[in-house]
């Protein structure tokens, strides 16, 4: 009993403390801007709901226009990046192509400080016309996700036991069957959170989109993020946005929420 | 490994092309697919995406970290003089010692509560996908937004934070003191990627196997001796993978301090001076030099781990 | 039925006849004044996000459907304004036509940009003269700091002309006066030397409990509220340089009025040091979050009663700042004065003709449209933010009983401040260099070390003058700069 008390109370403590600025932001959202600044305590929670910031973001600001972008954004960029990742992980993971060594160059392509690859890119994108396109923010968002999304797969395959495989090849299965038809159906929750994860970071991603698009190819997070005025941080609306933007990430999360326990071991842990 | 070995043997790649070279000539798609050259097939989409995207950019960087350029007019060709500036730059190595601080902090924090979490939630109980589902929610929220909502709540006087601490009699805390800020920075970091630790590890209890933990209970083995000879060392490929992961993340950590403190009070990490450099000021040949440095930096640290970690998964020797 | 006739007719009379006078006092340029523009090309411009702009945003539907020309509008963070535009310019895209210019970084882009008189001469029926005409209204000082090299290259949008906000209450209290008097053996009224400012600070700084206007406090109290966060500080330091005669770097001319060199003087230095150290000590009558406050703690500290002097605030909060204590602190009121030394940070956001625009002509009728009186009562009235049109400031209507707190002292204040700063104008060091933004930017990060504790007064200043002759030498070729040793 004792025990219990002891496991519920550690818990709370840890979801209060995880959910407190979350809850914070919600409520954000729905206050007066002369709510938010402000010293009374009681303030925090009990005030007159408005949804004025709701409003404004959508009547004055392109809202659904740069939800819509971040969508499109992030869903192409996420299923290109399978494309690349889901063959590179699996040559790497039953074969130990490159010896390791290719797997790391993979990997070190997030070592690399993206604000100052921004600048290449950035002049590439120019002559190519790629700039305020969603093709080129997709192109720069496969490039980012993949070195993750690869090494993620890879565990998955390791998994994956190699005998099967053997069986298949006597029964006569050429290696793209095997592929097909063994290997993959035994991937797919660690296709799922994969999947997420990139989504997650696509979606949330802010520096490349806020230099590489202006109007047509902006996401939302450059959106929320610019309600930063010289004279006034509008705290509501940005709140408001936020609080919007999260929710299909969340949805994503809570729905691949099983496979992310059972998955998210790399491979690493075998019995 | 035996079974690899096995494998090799039971079919022979060299056998299987030379027997179908002898019917006819094959065509691109089979020697695509064929047992020599899938492996490779395969790295093709990945290998282009490299070349294109990693060595572009690499080579512009080492190009202009030897000249002085402001993306105005022509570059200057000034050999080593941005890395001599750099290893004198005080601003620079402090900003790295910092880095390197948080990283130590970060890491070891996020391993130790997480593994804490892990083991507590590592149990059946009413609920638990909510509590589960919950604890994944700071994963989610764009890192950059939280930092300008994180500087709010932290304010000394307005903050949420401080008004809550005072209701509850623990007094003000003054977050962003040159003495506390970088410690805030850290806290913020560790509140965000808190839930990977804890559900990588969660995943690693999941599936380790039962049957060795209940003959430890059989043998009467105490729960810390359980946990430190079998758990700790079956997570450890696990943890050393949350090692390297959040070394690489962590190097460069940038979105907490965009919307609190700018670098001020003693918080500038490596990636936003190197920001400041390149992109405020537009030194392009200095921030280069800061930035080739800091890759290679990155890529030292993380080799040797990445290299422990591949032997403790067996695929090197 | 008759009645509601007779009523209308006379109220259209009225409107008929304040149009009629008012065109007949004073031609204003307006939309009416753009000619056909022929080119119809599509402008794209960039400004921040905030409310000024939110309003403005109608008009400029306006102008699209009086000339024909769609403007497209992209809204970024404030902070982010410079880096994005600055990208976008130098790496030649060529996309913006209308560039939002922070008036520190206007010779730095005048590579960039069209001057304003040579796009007049060719696309403006009135000419140079008639352009010269209408832009007169604008204060001299602002519309210098939209100069590089003489030439006029921006024009304002709205100005954060800095000035110190007092409680005038809390100053105007016979018991405080009494008090104060009796400590520090003089009156007590706005600071104007560094000594005041700091008595003040001290002066106010109580505890919960203690009397203010002879009522006991409910919470504490702090004498000052300052910005001393990596971010606007440099601007609070800028009043004081400036305050006491001296610059970054001084800037010399030929017998000719030419720029010669800049020269980083003894002066100079030795009046950073002083600032920083006045600075510092004056930082501990503040509240410990100013050490990482921007402008909107601030404001909010005085709001609430919690602060009693902002000494260099940017002028554009002083309404807000005036709503915020009406609402807390029912019986506060507050003054405006000019920072210690009576040369406050100035400028202005405004808006320039790239010279990558594929559309000059409708790029310049927009600028001179976002300038003109329409706009800028628009900007005052509706944005919340400051006109830098003497026109619009001087407009009756903000200096009616009802509007003269907090609105009618505010206009006076910025009209007689700019007056006696226009002088001193063409010689600040930003508005001549073009490595103003950069080193701008530098100081943000540097200023605030020796106020964080990170670096001492001594290092602050080498380290300033280090990087301003690097970052100058590096991005300024055209005028050289040194260091007085």
């Amino acid at each position: 009993m004792m025990k219990r008390a002891l496991f519920w109370a550690a818990t709370l403590i840890v979801l209060a403390i995880v959910i407190g600025p979350l809850l914070w932001i919600y409520l954000t959202a729905f206050k007066a801007s002369g709510d938010i600044f402000t010293t009374e305590l009681k303030k925090l929670i009990v005030f007159a709901p408005t949804l004025d910031n709701f409003q404004r973001l959508m009547t004055d600001y392109p809202y659904w226009f740069n939800l819509g972008n971040t969508a499109i954004v992030s869903v192409v960029s996420t299923i290109f990046v399978m494309l690349v990742s889901l063959p590179a992980a699996y040559s790497f993971a039953r074969w130990n192509t490159g010896g390791g060594h290719l797997l790391f160059v993979t990997i070190s392509t997030r070592m690399f400080p993206g604000v100052v690859a921004a600048l290449p890119f950035f002049i590439i994108f120019r002559t190519l016309g790629l700039l305020d396109t969603h093709v080129g923010l997709i192109l720069l968002y496969i490039y980012f996700n993949t070195s993750f999304a690869t090494f993620l797969l890879y565990g998955f395959f390791r998994d994956v036991p190699a005998e099967l495989e053997q069986a298949a090849m006597i029964d006569g299965y050429g290696r793209m069957e095997i592929f097909r038809k063994v290997v993959f159906p035994l991937i797919l929750p660690g296709l799922a959170v994969t999947t997420v994860f990139c989504l997650i970071w696509s979606w949330n991603e802010f520096f490349y989109a806020f230099l590489f698009t202006r109007l047509t190819a902006r996401t939302v997070n450059v959106l929320i993020s610019s309600f930063w005025g010289s004279i006034e941080v509008q705290y509501g609306p940005m709140a408001a946005g936020a609080g919007i933007a999260i929710l299909p990430t969340l949805v994503a999360a809570w729905l691949m929420q099983r496979y992310i326990i059972r998955g998210l071991t790399f491979g690493a842990v075998k019995g | 490994m035996n079974a690899n070995r096995a494998r090799e043997t039971l079919i022979d790649p060299t056998l299987s092309d030379q027997a179908l070279a002898v019917v006819r000539k094959p065509s691109v798609w089979e020697i695509l697919t064929s047992e020599k050259y899938f492996k490779w097939t395969l790295l093709i989409p990945l290998l282009l995406l490299l070349l294109v995207f990693m060595l572009y950019p690499l080579f512009y960087c080492i190009y202009y970290s030897f000249h002085e350029w402001g993306m105005q007019g022509d570059a200057l060709f000034i050999g080593l003089k941005n890395y001599r500036q750099m290893l004198h730059d005080g601003s620079f190595m402090e900003a790295l010692a910092r880095t390197l601080e948080v990283l130590v902090i970060c890491i070891v924090a996020e391993l130790a509560i997480g593994l804490g979490l892990a083991l507590l939630w590592n149990r059946e109980f009413k609920g638990q996908n909510i509590v589960r589902g919950l604890a994944l929610l700071p994963l989610l929220v764009a890192p950059l937004v939280l930092s300008l909502l994180w500087n709010f709540m932290l304010e000394y006087d307005f903050g949420a934070v401080n008004q809550i601490l005072t209701a509850v009699g623990l007094g003000k805390v003054y977050w962003w003191s040159p003495q506390f800020a970088l410690f805030t920075i850290c806290l913020i970091t560790i509140w965000q990627w808190l839930p990977f630790s804890i559900f990588v590890l969660l995943a690693g209890l999941r599936s380790l196997p039962r049957d060795v933990f209940e003959a430890a209970k059989v043998d009467g083995a105490s729960g810390w001796y359980t946990f430190r000879r079998l758990t700790l060392p079956m997570l450890s490929p696990l943890i050393m993978i949350i090692v390297v992961l959040r070394t690489m993340w962590l190097i460069r950590l940038f979105d907490p301090l965009y919307g609190t403190t700018r670098g001020g009070v003693g918080t500038e990490l490596l990636d936003w001076i190197v920001y400041r450099t390149a992109f405020v000021y537009f030194d392009v040949g200095y921030g280069s030099a800061m930035a080739i440095f800091s890759l290679f930096l990155t890529i030292a640290l993380c080799a040797v781990m990445f290299r422990l970690l591949m032997k403790s998964l067996g695929v090197i020797k | 039925m008759k009645r509601i006739a007779a009523l209308l007719s006379c109220a259209l009379v009225i409107i008929g006849g304040t149009v009629v006078g008012a065109m007949a006092q004073d031609a204003k340029f307006g939309l009416e004044d753009i000619p056909e523009i022929k080119n119809k090309s599509a402008l794209n411009t960039i400004v921040e996000t905030g409310q000024v702009w939110d309003r403005i945003m109608p008009y400029i539907e306006e102008f699209t459907k009086k000339t024909g020309v769609k403007i497209n509008v992209e809204r970024v963070a404030s902070p982010v304004v410079y880096s994005k535009e600055n990208v976008e310019l130098m790496g030649g895209t060529g996309y913006y036509d209308v560039v939002y210019v922070e008036t520190a970084w206007t010779t730095e882009w005048s590579a960039y940009l069209h001057k304003l008189e040579e796009l007049a001469s060719k696309y403006d029926p009135a000419g140079v003269e008639g352009f010269r005409q209408d832009i007169a209204h604008h204060s001299p000082s602002i519309l210098i700091c939209g100069q590089a090299y003489g030439e006029q290259m921006v024009l304002p949008f709205y100005t954060y002309h800095m000035s110190m906000f007092v409680r005038q209450d809390v100053f105007d209290d016979p018991t405080e006066q009494a008090n104060f008097k009796a400590k520090y053996g003089y009156e007590l009224k706005a600071a104007a030397t560094a000594k005041e400012l700091y008595d003040q600070g001290e002066f106010f700084t109580r505890k919960k409990g203690d009397l203010l206007k002879g009522k006991p406090l409910e919470h504490d109290l702090y004498g000052l509220a300052m910005m001393a966060g990596a971010y606007q500080i440099n601007d609070e330091i800028s009043c004081r340089m400036w305050g006491k005669g001296a610059d970054y770097a001084t800037v010399v001319r030929d017998a000719d009025g030419k720029l010669k060199e800049f020269v980083i003087t003894k002066k100079d230095k030795d009046a950073l040091k002083e600032t920083f150290a006045e600075y510092k000590k004056e930082l501990q009558w503040a509240s410990p979050g100013c050490l990482t406050a921007n402008f909107d703690f601030v404001v909010a500290q005085q709001g609430e009663g919690r602060a009693i002097i902002q000494p260099h605030q940017f002028s554009n909060c002083f309404a807000w700042t005036a709503s915020i204590v009406k609402e807390k602190v029912p019986d506060g009121k507050l003054g405006i004065w000019p920072t210690v030394g009576g040369q406050p940070y100035t400028g202005a956001w405004s808006v320039g003709v790239a010279k990558a625009s594929k559309n000059p002509e409708a790029a310049y009728w927009l600028v001179r449209y976002l300038a003109s009186f329409e706009c800028h009562q628009a900007v005052m009235k509706e944005g919340g933010q400051l006109s830098t049109r003497m026109d619009v400031l001087s407009d009756p209507m903000w200096h009616t009983a009802e509007n003269k707190y907090p609105f009618g002292i505010l206009c006076d204040y910025l009209i007689d401040s700019w007056k006696k700063q226009a002088a001193y104008v063409p010689n600040y060091w930003y508005f001549n260099t073009k490595a103003g933004g950069k080193v701008y930017e530098m100081q943000m990060n540097v200023f605030h070390k020796p106020m964080a504790g990170e670096a001492s007064v001594d290092q602050a200043v080498q380290e300033v003058v280090a990087k301003t002759l690097e970052l100058t030498s590096k991005f300024d070729k055209t005028v050289p700069i040194r260091e007085e040793k």
